[in-house]
């Protein structure tokens, strides 16, 4: 407790002597993580920062400040004795890592992945204002399960949900397909997969019903529509959590992306006749939101 | 919980495009052509053995058969036992084979329970669907690999010798996905005193998916098909009751890539091929009636392949407009030693684009062209405008000028045989060069929703030019002319207008729904260029007295059912029971190779009743279900294709059949 006190009051205090050093550690090599670490860099050009990008197994440069991009780099930098921002992580990869390693307050915080569970059941209403079964798959039941289920009762939903047990993946799909309006995703590797994702769209697009996805990339491959923010969005809400503790010293607390999109597959809503609002349309629907 | 569920991976993760453009199936109100579309519930409640069946479901389509082993299928008229004047697909193939050019639709390497649906556009549309996509295109999509693991086994027996089974698998792992078939299918017959029409069918079908990357994947799809399938007629020694035998097999490679946005290039390299043997084929007429004598039948040998090369892209022009084009070339190869002087080998190209532009929200324009060189000499274009107005979201009127043309199929043009041998008159190749026919067809149609209630409705007025027919009498063997010594050829004889309204709608509710449609079309031809024998004196009176020629006017006339419908009923029934009921009615229909002196094929007003007790889940491991089928339930005594007299008032008997599945 008291060396945390004195870590921050050193943080304070280097930050406002010299240049805040930010040491972003990636997950991955490329893809959306190497493009995150260049956003960040962009935006941060003017701040006075300096930046250092490394990969995780990387001799790391001392840092000020730590950015952790995904679960591999939240996992190893958990340990330090060091401010961490966690980006690129699932609330409850967060959670579970504010559990086991017992960090708490301003020096270790996260812009979570997901979207907060409110928006992406306005979505699903802002698209499918008429439906009524919301059905769900899952392998294990997700953290934010609970809320969903919440939510969606409030709106007066009904959620519609099977585990997949040793069953084959097709019987869960097919019953839960049978009895709901749309199926929702949630995050589940071992359930929604680029191995398995061929089957569940074909499948439902059979059934006649949509999917709502939790990327561009299940919208590509067929779904009807999702919400997600782009790594710029998150680059940008980091940028400022970044500048914030340079001036404070204090990390935000962990907190959800503030800005997002909605992409549809007009595509597949024509060809499952449905007519929906645009995506811009959608996305100002969900903003409007409390 | 593992550590990657609480990673990033599941938003972060690349997946392959499934649903593409080419995968979706366009909706009606967006459509350029009038589409019927036969989903698997429908195929189900339909109870239907064979897939040439499942037609009778499409407003306007006759479906008949010269003997249960060789239904007809086809849209408009002057339809004969071969109709080729459709394109028709499974997955993308053209499964048309020369040299007569009508599809083996009893051989087919393909499950009647494999199919995912099928859509049939009845209109030509060879802008988007390739040549001879002329009265209309029949698109067979068969299950996706990726149906899941585990299996599924099938028998079937039942009245007229029906003997049925079939097993199914599917699997894979993360990048691969297969599914593969076996089948048997036989029955003897619907009237074997009469005709020797049974037939007995063993088939393999396998269809893969190897996700490459998250652009590419690579499909393969293989079926294997022999059987035996009876010929002869009772009382016609040249006839005599014997069983053919037919291979047929195909291989198809697909490679879709999806570039980033939603374009896409498909790329299809297809083989088809059928062997067939009939081995007591008469080819002396006179011996065989007369002595019988072996030496006066010879087997007859047939074998037919097509190859095909296709590459299609599918190109996003904005938001709002989206173009499909590409090319293909194609061969087709056959030899049939008694019809043809010796192998015949054909090389197609073809390139085509259409667009789809959505003009404004309520407006769609679809434009789209085909040029084609057949190989034979013949090039054309076929270009097609459709205009979509979307008066309300769920209402649709449609306005669309399309044309096609088929291209003269190998027994027309070079067919060359020896009068009262093959067939009782010869044949010699045209004299003078064929043309293609060529179709001009203008619709207005409308396409509605009223809640859970889908309708579709469209007028038609088509023009075909040049249909080609049997031009009698061009030749004479030994001097001499006499009906049965003679020999014709093919022609560009008849011009041919083809109008009506064409009626559909669907109707669904919680655990049951009805499809019914309706159709009243009118068929008229007039000569558009003089059958040789008028000029010849000689044959020209002989002619006067059997009326050969314009008898074909009246005959083509007669080549639609002027009134036809089906309808589709089916309704879940105490958690575990369904029970459906199909009506298919049509007025009388005369196939234009049965000659006046025969009479029509009499009105069909036929029930079909459909069984089933679920056994646990239905679709599930360890589900199943017992299925019982009565068809023509109450007896409706129609007759069938007559063109001799021992065919004449065979009619279609009722019978029923019990199936029983289980998945494993």
């Amino acid at each position: 407790m008291l060396s945390a006190l004195v870590f921050v009051l050193l943080g304070l205090t280097s930050a406002m002597a010299e240049p805040q050093r930010v040491t972003v550690v990636l997950s991955e090599t490329g893809g959306s993580y190497q493009a995150f670490g260049d956003l960040l860099r962009d935006k941060l050009q003017a701040s006075g920062s300096e930046l250092s990008i490394g990969h995780v197994g990387d001799l790391l440069r001392q840092g000020d400040l730590y950015i952790a991009v995904g679960m591999k780099a939240a996992v190893e930098l958990a340990d330090r004795e060091a401010p961490v921002l966690n980006v690129f992580i699932p609330k409850s990869g967060h959670d579970r890592l504010l559990l086991e390693s017992r960090r708490r307050g301003t020096s270790y915080s996260a812009i979570y992945l997901d979207q907060p569970p409110e928006r992406q059941v306005a979505l699903l209403r802002a698209v499918l204002p008429h439906v009524r079964k919301v059905g769900v798959l899952y392998s294990d039941p997700p953290p934010e399960l609970p809320s969903v289920r919440k939510l969606l009762a409030d709106s007066g939903l009904e959620l519609n949900e099977r585990k997949l047990d040793q069953r084959p993946l097709n019987d869960a799909l097919e019953s839960v397909l049978e009895e709901s309006d749309v199926l929702m995703v949630l995050p589940d590797a071992s359930v929604y997969n680029p191995g398995t994702i061929r089957n569940i769209l074909l499948t439902a697009y059979r059934k006649q019903i949509p999917l709502v996805g939790i990327s561009q990339a299940y919208v590509r491959a067929g779904a009807l529509c999702a919400v997600y923010s782009k790594p710029e969005q998150i680059a940008e809400q980091a940028a400022a959590m970044i500048r914030r503790y340079a001036e404070s010293g204090r990390l935000s607390a962990a907190q959800y992306p503030a800005e997002f999109e909605v992409s549809v597959n007009m595509q597949v809503a024509r060809s499952l006749d449905l007519r929906i609002k645009d995506a811009a349309m959608l996305r100002a629907e969900v903003r409007g939101k409390p | 919980m593992a550590e990657q569920d609480l990673s990033e991976q599941a938003y972060l993760q690349d997946l392959p495009v499934v649903l593409s453009a080419s995968r979706l199936l366009q909706p009606l109100s967006d459509a350029p052509n009038a589409m019927t579309v036969i989903d698997r519930q429908m195929i189900e409640a339909s109870g239907f053995r064979s897939i040439a069946d499942l037609f009778r479901l499409v407003p306007g389509m006759y479906v008949g058969n010269a003997g249960a082993n060789t239904p007809i299928v086809s849209l408009n008229g002057v339809t004969d036992q071969y109709s080729r004047r459709m394109q028709v697909l499974i997955d993308g193939r053209s499964i048309y084979l020369p040299p007569f050019g009508g599809v083996a639709w009893q051989e087919l390497p393909l499950l009647i329970e494999d199919i995912e649906r099928i859509e049939v556009v009845r209109g030509p549309a060879a802008a988007s669907h390739g040549s001879n996509s002329f009265y209309g295109v029949i698109n067979i999509i068969t299950r996706d690999a990726s149906g899941g693991s585990g299996g599924t086994v099938s028998a079937s027996r039942g009245e007229m010798g029906i003997v049925d089974a079939s097993a199914r698998f599917g699997g894979g792992g993360d990048d691969f996905d297969y599914r593969l078939s076996f089948g048997y299918r036989a029955d003897d017959g619907d009237n074997p005193q009469v005709l020797n029409d049974g037939s007995a069918n063993r088939l393999m079908n396998l269809r893969s998916n190897y996700r490459v990357d998250g652009d590419n994947t690579l499909e393969f799809m293989l079926g294997l098909g022999e059987g035996t399938s009876g010929q002869g007629t009772a009382g016609r020694l040249q006839e005599p009751f014997r069983d053919t035998s037919t291979q047929n097999d195909f291989q198809q490679l697909i490679w879709l890539h999806t570039w980033p946005g939603r374009d896409e290039s498909k790329l299809t390299l297809s083989r088809t091929a059928r062997q067939y043997t009939d081995p007591y084929k008469c080819i002396d007429n006179q011996e065989c009636i007369s002595t019988g004598a072996p030496q006066a039948f010879v087997a007859d040998d047939a074998s037919s392949r097509r190859q095909e090369l296709e590459f299609q892209n599918t190109t996003q022009l904005g938001e709002n407009n989206r173009a499909v084009w590409g090319g293909g070339i194609r061969s087709d190869y056959v030899n049939q030693p008694l019809l043809f002087p010796g192998p015949i080998t054909l090389h197609q190209s073809r390139i085509f684009a259409h667009d789809e532009w959505r003009a404004s929200e309520s407006l769609l324009l679809n434009i789209g062209a085909m040029y084609e060189d057949d190989g034979a000499g013949h090039k054309s274009t076929s270009p097609r405008a459709a205009l979509n107005y979307h008066l309300y979201p769920q209402h649709t009127l449609r306005a669309s000028i399309s044309s096609a043309t088929r291209n003269p199929m190998m027994v027309e043009m070079y067919m060359s045989t020896a009068p009262q041998t093959y067939w009782s008159n010869g044949y010699i190749p045209p004299a003078e060069n064929l043309r293609p026919e060529k179709i001009l067809a203008k619709e207005i149609g409308y396409v509605g929703q009223f809640g859970a209630l889908s309708v579709d409705g469209r007028a038609y007025y088509d023009k075909v030019r040049d249909i080609i027919m049997i031009d009698g009498f061009v030749n004479y063997i030994d001097g001499s002319y006499t009906l049965s010594n003679r020999a014709d050829s093919f022609k560009n004889l008849f011009d041919a207008t083809y109008k009506g309204v064409d009626l559909s709608a669907k109707y669904r509710w919680t655990d049951g729904s009805v499809t019914a449609s309706y159709s009243h079309q009118q068929a008229s031809c007039a000569f558009s260029s003089y059958p040789t024998q008028y000029f010849n004196p000689d044959i020209g009176q002989l002619v006067v007295q059997p009326g050969y020629q314009s008898e074909y006017l009246d005959l083509c006339s007669q080549s639609v059912p002027a009134d036809s419908g089906s309808l589709l009923f089916e309704q879940q029934m105490y958690e575990t029971y369904r029970f459906s009921l199909g009506y298919y009615a049509r007025s009388k229909i005369r196939v234009t190779d049965v000659s006046s002196g025969f009479p029509p094929e009499s009105p069909m007003r036929r029930v079909d009743l459909r069984l089933v007790r679920q056994l646990g889940k239905a679709e599930r491991t360890g589900g199943g279900e017992i299925a019982v089928v009565l068809q023509n339930a109450f007896q409706d005594n129609y007759t069938g294709y007559g063109n001799v007299t021992q065919r004449i008032g065979l009619t279609f008997k009722r019978r029923a059949y019990i199936t029983a599945t289980f998945n494993l």
